[in-house]
């Protein structure tokens, strides 16, 4: 097929792949931020976005013709994340993705983007979900209760509950931002 | 605490997490079509079947006498096009030229979220049919904006005080902190200074690029009240650098200073010679004497010197 206005070649394969590719590089490093916000570390993040992309890929004319396909890959991503969970859980979560190498324990050290870090990784599993989704994936609360399977109502909840936990973690979220 | 607030914080958070390089999506197309649906893979097994039948009556037609089957006309010639997507630049253009193709236009577009110099689109698409000779166009990251002085970032807040030993003429002493998403880099005059916002100012524009051509860093120009911010370009961090017609490797004797997390995380897969995830990690000195760097707790210092001819 000949785009006769750019001289350029287009194929509907080419299309489909070079679509996938452009939006795995330029989304790749959002999502696996969002899943180390989930709650999983760095590496278990790298491999969860991975499989939701390969997941992705395999109904990937789905996604494109989605009304919002982010929404349609994080959804993915979603369930990839509570699996792997589920065969990861040791009933511990990661409190920190970078070792204090300083050697020193005190607030002085840690930095606040790692305390929210923490805070947000502190939360129970369904207040950590909406707090991600709310306000780093930036979803309304329709878009949000949809992805994570719950109604409007619930996602409000878990949304006051949790802002009122992370209120509590002095340093960690603060009224104006920091000169980090 | 309002909305705002918490997504500014979270914001903050993850330009904590340092994921490494997106993985070429061609690898995760292969992945996903490797694994396939149940009743795709009854597909294809059905289809080498079937064209196992072919070539085996075909052999049989032509061991007994018969005529060869021709080869399709016109598709000798062509080969796929690769899928650069994910490369560095420079690496995209080794790979068009090991198939016969050749670099047309490189669009550059600002993008934050990725190395300068990586590739984010390509046209002719990937997998379609090219012949030898054909231009490949790209659209890559750009270098980092420019930015003016921002009192709101790139600032070191907690300081802690290193010192570095053994500072050479044209050392370059890198500050990779994974506290702001920033990185921040000093070039020392070799003389005995301390490595403050002020000295920094007093030096021009630098660039410094990987010697496979990606950019690693536009230095940030002269700063107001000793604030600067550079965009980051983390991938690369452990190569050689090229700076100014000169080729500057990370120092191997006894490492100097720094702090901080793994470099493999902020430096991906590009280190030149050193396997991510060994990339050594520096350790506080505080016995070194000579020169004053302030950093965080959270921070890296990488010292690279001049590679000996």
């Amino acid at each position: 097929m000949e785009d006769q206005a750019s001289g350029w070649r287009y194929g509907v394969e080419g299309e489909r792949s070079s679509s996938f590719d452009e939006f795995v590089a330029t989304r790749w490093t959002r999502l696996v931020r969002s899943v180390v916000l989930l709650g999983l570390d760095l590496h278990a993040a790298e491999d969860a976005v991975q499989s939701a992309l390969v997941r992705s890929y395999q109904s990937w004319d789905r996604v494109s013709a989605a009304e919002d396909p982010d929404a349609y890959v994080f959804g993915i991503l979603l369930n990839v994340v509570r699996a792997s969970r589920r065969r990861r859980w040791n009933g511990e979560i990661p409190v920190a993705v970078f070792p204090d190498a300083g050697g020193s324990d005190t607030a002085d050290g840690i930095t606040q983007g790692v305390a929210v870090l923490d805070a947000v990784r502190s939360l129970p599993r369904g207040q950590r979900e909406v707090v991600v989704l709310r306000f780093y994936a930036d979803y309304s609360e329709q878009k949000t209760a949809d992805l994570l399977g719950v109604p409007v109502g619930t996602v409000k909840s878990r949304t006051s509950r949790a802002l009122a936990a992370l209120a509590t973690r002095p340093g960690a979220f603060m009224t104006e931002r920091s000169n980090l | 605490m309002n909305d705002d607030d918490v997504r500014a914080s979270l914001a903050l958070a993850a330009d904590a997490v340092r994921p490494g390089p997106a993985p070429p999506g061609r690898q995760l197309r292969e992945r996903a079509d490797s694994r396939g649906s149940g009743r795709r893979r009854w597909l294809v097994v059905a289809a080498a079947a079937a064209t196992a039948l072919v070539i085996g009556g075909a052999w049989m037609v032509t061991e007994s006498g018969g005529s060869e089957v021709p080869a399709p006309a016109g598709t000798s010639q062509r080969v796929m096009n690769p899928s650069l997507i994910g490369l560095t630049t420079e690496r995209a253009k080794a790979e068009l030229s090991a198939l016969g193709l050749s670099l047309g236009d490189v669009v550059e577009v600002k993008y934050r979220e990725q190395a300068a110099g990586t590739v984010l689109s390509q046209d002719p698409s990937p997998g379609e049919a090219v012949l030898p000779g054909d231009t490949v166009n790209l659209q890559v990251v750009g270098p980092a904006p420019d930015r003016p002085a921002d009192n709101g970032s790139g600032q070191v807040d907690s300081n802690l005080t290193l010192r570095i030993e053994n500072l050479r003429a044209e050392t370059i002493v890198v500050l990779i902190p994974h506290s702001a998403g920033t990185t921040r880099a000093f070039v020392d005059s070799g003389k005995a200074t301390t490595l403050t916002g002020e000295t920094i100012c007093s030096y021009p524009w630098l660039t410094a690029t990987t010697t496979d051509g990606q950019l690693l860093d536009t230095f940030a120009q002269p700063c107001e009240g000793q604030t600067w911010r550079i965009e980051q370009g983390s991938p690369g961090i452990c190569a050689t650098l090229q700076f100014q017609g000169r080729t500057y490797a990370p120092a191997e004797e006894q490492p100097p200073v720094g702090v901080g997390a793994p470099l493999g995380e902020a430096g991906g897969a590009d280190c030149d010679g050193i396997p991510p995830g060994q990339v050594p990690v520096y350790t506080a000195n505080e016995e070194a004497q000579s020169e004053a760097l302030t950093a965080t707790y959270q921070d890296t210092v990488v010292i690279y010197r001049p590679r000996q001819p």
